[in-house]
């Protein structure tokens, strides 16, 4: 398998205007990489341009050291995985994983080896005479893995693999594939608008935007290092809460205002950031749902309490979700299910500012991360 | 004037939806089984199941775009089946969304409003008014004069939504209304319709193939599997107590963890086996599994209260990690025992390497008993319904 490169690479479909305005972006030997973002980001279009289905418009396109962006997609050695498998129906398992080594005119005997390999590694020998369209969905996405795998591809790419799969079919797909990217070390970019996909299943996530790229990175550093407001919000479920406040030092005390006067001071460890980067300015607090206290029966010193009426409840698994006007606004908080609030009701809300994000209301940026 | 067109709608008097025992095949395939349900005025039933379970199917027959082999429903003391679909008054979103392609956003969610079936209930200043609100709940005010063609899936999806909630209906049938949306958006959205439905006097029949999303949005759920009502009952009694491993099966986020087991006369007494492997078990649950009367059971047990080499850990089963998928607010471990696959929701912070041996900490007070060969369940007495404390869940929270 084969580093990906991609270089300044742009993409513009009439002559104008730039779909993609130039992305550089590396997935490494041994590595799944995944692109995720809304309908419309760019995702699906950069995944065509690697695999050569789309031409770029400037820039190059490295296969290790080969510039591969004037090749077509049979000349780059990259399989793919589409999210309706595209498998042949009447064929059975083992042909359908045979098919790529057939058409490339391999003997019996090195076709027969290469799909047993693969048969084995996927778990799918009880199943080889059998013809794809009597098995389940997850079945047939694992059939069509394994016709990707097959033929020793340089590169494969996912492109939204789980999305027709019901909800069990999906976690234990995601799971295999997981495994799989462990002990397989394949090079792999993964197309995906599921968050959840992207996050148990790859090594590193690039998050697009209206076809730019905001933040290339580990899952738990998207989570919890997210670079913009767009990471922090489309990260997570239920969305981080985000609140509108200011900066200010008041006699040499940093105090952060949120609306309706309330106000507290933040901790130590982000004077720093705020203080060069946000005096006076507007600011953007970030606040995980799970971070909220629910009637909290003792709270840390510095941490923010806020009365509010419950919105909705609404029962989750294993935690539920409840949704609070305050004085601040809004707030969603996710507790241990199950909470006994009801619509309408009281609550009270604990907030540590140990625990919070800073934007920067105008570039969205995160300036925690900001390095001087 | 917003407030005016509301309240002429909640003063509408509400209907019960009664459905009797309907059935329907389309050629060999049975699609609904003998389907028998109730909804009060006001009430928001999620109907859940996996894709092909019949959900839409008795969406369009309550509708009236089929017609059941046999059984009966009633809207208020209506018979439908003596009612032309259009004089039914119901309120449908389909899933294909159906939107007139020549008429822009505004007009496509006024349509049922100056529709016959409308007709003299609103001025054009009240459905200005009714449509301007709706289109602002969802966030598309500003694409109102956009034709369907210049719009996004999730957009299209929403102005769809809003043409079916902008009607004063006797009954809301919503197909998978947010399916199509951000998790952001599917957030907002499903709590405010929650809260806009819940206020009417009318029922709203909620689609969903997402079981999460219909126990967040609904007062009752209705399991359907295959065609047939499965279980009816409030989030909180399905999620504790699923009638059968299939449902269980769609439950959580990942589904609870389903193992077989066989309990095995053995020279040094009762033992209970899981994929050929010994499991360690108390005497206590060692008598819980034998009140049975079965050998061949299945145990479910919820991920979130799944342990790891947790020493304090009566009912116990050796395993290897397979994989660790780090999500954000927690770290999902799956365990191999055999070619079983036990899932443990674990702290965020939890590290472990792949291949290495582990014990899987069964959480007893959790366990629900299903019959192996039916998959119902059989046993749930030690229900925590009421009483959630017995153990502290493995945390949800991140830890900076």
């Amino acid at each position: 398998m084969k580093e990906v490169r991609l270089e300044n690479v742009t993409k513009s479909y009439d002559g104008e205007t730039l779909a993609i305005p130039g992305i550089n972006l590396v997935c490494a030997r041994g590595e799944m990489l995944a692109l995720l973002g809304p309908s419309g980001c760019g995702k699906s279009t950069t995944l065509k341009m690697i695999a050569g289905i789309e031409s770029i418009s400037d820039g190059a396109i490295f296969f290790d050291d080969t510039d591969v962006s004037d090749l077509n997609t049979a000349s780059r050695n990259v399989a793919m995985v589409f999210e309706d498998y595209a498998l042949y129906p009447h064929l059975s398992v083992f042909d359908n994983i045979a098919f790529p080594l057939s058409v490339r005119g391999k003997s019996k005997a090195e076709i027969t080896e290469q799909v047993e390999r693969v048969l084995k590694l996927l778990g799918l020998r009880e199943i080889a005479g059998e013809k794809v369209q009597q098995l389940s969905g997850g079945a047939q996405q694992r059939v069509s893995i394994g016709r990707a795998l097959v033929r020793e591809p340089d590169l494969i790419m996912f492109d939204e693999p789980l999305s027709h799969l019901d909800s069990d079919q999906k976690v234990q797909l995601r799971t295999e594939i997981k495994r799989l990217q462990q002990t397989s070390k394949l090079t792999s970019v993964l197309v995906t608008h599921d968050q959840n996909e992207a996050i148990s299943m790859a090594d590193r996530i690039a998050v697009m935007d209206k076809g730019v790229l905001q933040q290339v990175d580990t899952p738990s550093a998207i989570y919890n290092q997210p670079a913009n407001i767009f990471v922090a919000s489309f990260i997570g479920e239920p969305p981080m809460n985000l609140l509108e406040a200011s900066y200010a030092g008041v006699d040499g005390q940093p105090r952060v205002s949120l609306a309706a006067g309330r106000s507290f001071s933040a901790g130590e460890q982000v004077w720093w950031s705020l203080t060069r980067r946000a005096q006076g300015a507007g600011l953007v607090i970030g606040i995980r749902p799970e971070q909220v206290a629910i009637n909290p029966p003792h709270t840390a010193a510095g941490a923010l309490l806020l009365s509010g009426r419950v919105f909705a409840h609404e029962p989750g698994g294993d935690s539920d979700v409840v949704t609070v006007d305050t004085s601040v606004g809004r707030i969603v908080a996710e507790a241990p299910a199950p909470l006994m609030l009801a619509a309408g009701g009281e609550v009270e809300l604990g907030l540590e500012p140990a625990h919070f994000h800073y934007f920067c209301k105008n570039t969205g940026r995160n300036l925690l991360l900001e390095k001087p | 004037m917003k407030a005016n067109s509301l309240s002429a709608v909640s003063a509408q008097p509400g209907e019960a939806l009664r459905v009797e025992a309907i059935s329907k095949s389309f050629g060999e395939v049975q699609a609904l089984s003998e389907v028998s349900f109730s909804a009060e005025p006001g009430e928001v039933i999620a109907i859940c199941g996996p894709s092909g379970a019949g959900k839409s199917t008795l969406g369009r027959l309550i509708s009236g775009l089929d017609i059941p082999d046999s059984g009966n429903i009633f809207l208020g003391d209506r018979a439908l089946a003596e009612v032309a679909p259009q004089q039914r008054r119901v309120a449908h979103m389909f899933e294909s969304l159906a939107l007139y392609p020549t008429l822009d956003v505004f007009a496509n969610v006024a349509s049922p409003l100056r529709a016959p079936s409308h007709r003299g209930m609103f001025s054009s200043a009240e459905i200005s008014a009714r449509v301007e609100t709706m289109l602002a709940m969802m966030d598309i005010a500003h694409l109102s004069k956009r034709r369907p063609s210049e719009l996004s899936g999730g957009q299209r999806q929403r102005v769809a939504l809003c043409r079916t909630l902008v009607q004063s209906p006797s009954l809301f049938i919503l197909d998978e209304p947010i399916g199509h949306l951000d998790a952001k958006l599917r957030h907002r959205l499903r709590g405010e319709i929650n809260r806009r439905q819940r206020a009417l006097n009318q029922a709203t029949l909620w689609l969903t193939p997402d079981t999460l999303e219909g126990m967040a949005v609904a007062d009752r759920v209705i399991m359907l599997i295959d065609g047939k009502v499965q279980q009816i009952g409030t989030s909180r009694e399905v999620y504790a107590a699923p009638a059968s491993t299939s449902i269980a099966r769609l439950l959580g986020d990942p589904a609870m963890n389903l193992i077989d087991i066989w309990l095995k006369q053995e020279a040094d007494g009762l033992k209970v086996l899981c994929n050929g492997e010994r499991m360690q078990v108390g005497d206590e649950f060692l008598a819980r599994l034998k009140a049975t009367g079965r050998l061949r059971l299945t145990l479910g047990f919820p991920p979130l209260h799944t342990r790891l080499d947790d020493p304090a850990a009566v009912v116990g089963l050796p395993g290897n990690i397979y994989t660790v998928e780090p999500f954000g607010k927690y770290t999902l471990v799956t365990v191999e025992v055999n070619g079983v696959h036990v899932k443990a929701k674990m702290p965020a912070r939890f590290q472990t390497d792949v291949a290495s041996s582990v014990q899987i900490g069964i959480p007893v007070e959790h366990v629900l008993l299903f019959d192996q060969e039916s998959g119902v369940l059989i046993d749930n007495a030690t229900l925590p319904l009421h009483n959630k404390n017995v153990s502290t869940p493995n945390t949800l929270h991140s830890e900076a």
